[in-house]
Formats: structure tokens, C-alpha cells, sequence
């Protein structure tokens, strides 16, 4: 199978998309589901299949505990975040996310069971910075901690709920893009 | 044999092999075998605190402390899991 390097297209059925948007809006609104971590952070994994350079979402798995607090990924993120983040108005304690590995394994067992694969990770970027208004794209951070991952890295920018975007970078890189075709099941 | 599952981002480091069956009988012998056998899987895997590591789809360790207290069995299927974290 070519790598996720290759890749060229990205399809993505609209109610994928919309299953993404669903989720961060839930998130800005404060409407949590049980055992969900608190705040405004939607992230998760964006499972799929691939066909040569063409990748085509099949499912959208939201993570639902945040462990960024907990040892040892705080140590892990404290670390990261001293040394690559760009400050802004939320301080870096309260910056960054990691899925609960457990998590992780459930959504790995369900691509199995599914015949399906990991394409890669979302989360959404809400806070407009002097010089980047839209947030559409990696921060030093997300490409720091994306690396060797193999896997895209979706970036939600949802700094205007109004006009969402997505796009999507190899393994985070600013320079890795791949465009994304949103595609109504209709057509 | 202990079947190892080894995560997506490393499989250009053993030959895009999804499992490796190991011999050991101690999480800590099956990791130093994988290591040997596979050393580009301990470069990408820089920070070995931060493996979680599954047996039989159970959470056994993150990190490396404990990894000589945790004896499996031949049927065992251990899964390693990176942590998926963004900014």
C-alpha cells in the first residue's frame, strides 16, 4: 500500500463533515457528554480507506477524555509547550489535548473490526491570532507534535462558527497539504 | 508466541509488518527483543514514558517502569499505543 506520504485527494462525505462541525460546536456551547472532558477543545480520529493516492473518510471518532493533566502526558506537554508554543491568551497549563490511550486503543479496534484506517487526527482551532485571524493551519506545536506520526493532522478553524474550514497536513507540516473534496451523498 | 501490535506510525521500521510474534516471557524481554530486532522502532518511539502498552486489550503500563513485573503468555497480544496529542 503506498504511504500516507502519497496521498494527493482527500474525500470526505458530508456528514462526516458535519459530524466534525456537530462536535465542536457542542464543544463551544458547553454541552458535555458523560465522561467527556470539560472545555473548549474538540479533537479526535478520522478513520477511512485508502485507494492508491486517494484517501476517502469513512468515520469520525471523537475523543472524549482529555488526559493533558495527567501524568505522565503533562510532564510530556509542559515540556512541549515551554518550548513551542506561541504564547496567546490562554495560558499554556490550560493548552494542548491528548486522547485518553484507551481511547485510542478503542478507536484502533474499531478500524480493525471495520476494515478500515487511522487517516489521521482533527481538533479545531477557536482563538483568531494577531497575524493569523482564520487558524486554518498547523501551529509550531501541532507540527512539533505530529511528528513520525505518519498520519494527517485535520485543522478545524472555527474562529467563525459561521464559516468553518477544514484542511488537512501530512503528519502537520504547513507545507504538506492535501486538499480536501467535500462530497454530499447525493452526488 | 506473544504477538505484538505495532503502531501504524512504525511500521516503515519493521518492514510494514502490523504484527510480531516475540519470544519472552516478561514485557520488559519482549520489548528488548523488539528493540534488537527492530532498532529504528526505539528512535521513533523516543520517549518510552509515554507508551501506553495494552495486553489482551487491558491497560498494563505507560512508561517504562513497569515493564519487568508484567509476564505474559504465549497467546498474549500486546498492543503499543502513541499518545495522540495536539496544541
Amino acid at each position: 500500500m503506498t504511504s500516507l506520504a502519497q496521498i494527493n485527494r482527500i474525500i470526505l462525505p458530508d456528514s462526516n463533515w458535519q459530524e466534525i462541525l456537530a462536535h465542536g460546536k457542542r464543544k463551544l456551547a458547553g454541552d458535555y457528554l458523560p465522561g467527556e472532558s470539560k472545555g473548549k477543545k474538540a479533537y479526535g480520529i478520522i478513520a477511512g480507506s485508502q485507494n492508491e493516492n486517494l484517501l476517502e473518510v469513512a468515520r469520525v471518532l471523537p475523543g472524549k477524555k482529555n488526559v493533558r493533566s495527567e501524568e505522565p502526558y503533562k510532564t510530556y506537554m509542559d515540556r512541549n509547550m515551554a518550548q513551542h508554543a506561541v504564547p496567546s491568551k490562554t495560558p499554556l497549563s490550560k493548552r494542548g489535548w491528548v486522547i485518553d490511550p484507551p481511547e485510542v486503543k478503542e478507536c484502533y479496534d474499531i478500524c480493525d473490526r471495520e476494515n478500515l484506517i487511522v487517516l489521521g487526527t482533527y481538533h479545531m482551532h477557536i482563538v483568531p491570532w494577531e497575524g493569523d485571524p482564520i487558524r486554518d493551519t498547523p501551529t509550531h506545536l501541532d507540527t512539533v507534535l505530529a511528528r513520525n506520526s505518519c498520519l494527517f493532522q485535520f485543522i478545524i478553524s472555527m474562529v467563525d462558527i459561521t464559516t468553518p474550514i477544514i484542511r488537512a497536513f501530512y503528519e502537520g507540516h504547513g507545507e504538506k497539504e492535501v486538499p480536501i473534496f467535500i462530497q454530499s451523498e447525493n452526488t | 508466541m506473544p504477538k505484538v501490535i505495532i503502531p501504524f506510525s512504525c511500521r516503515n521500521c519493521t518492514d510494514n509488518q502490523h504484527e510480531i510474534n516475540m519470544a519472552g516471557e516478561s514485557l520488559e524481554e519482549i520489548m528488548e527483543g523488539l528493540w534488537r530486532r527492530h532498532p529504528g522502532l526505539k528512535s521513533i518511539l523516543d520517549d518510552p514514558a509515554m507508551l501506553s502498552i495494552f495486553v489482551n486489550s487491558k491497560l498494563v503500563t505507560t512508561g517504562i517502569e513497569k515493564w519487568d513485573a508484567v509476564s505474559l503468555n504465549k497467546e498474549d497480544e500486546i498492543a503499543l499505543i502513541l499518545p495522540i496529542a495536539g496544541g
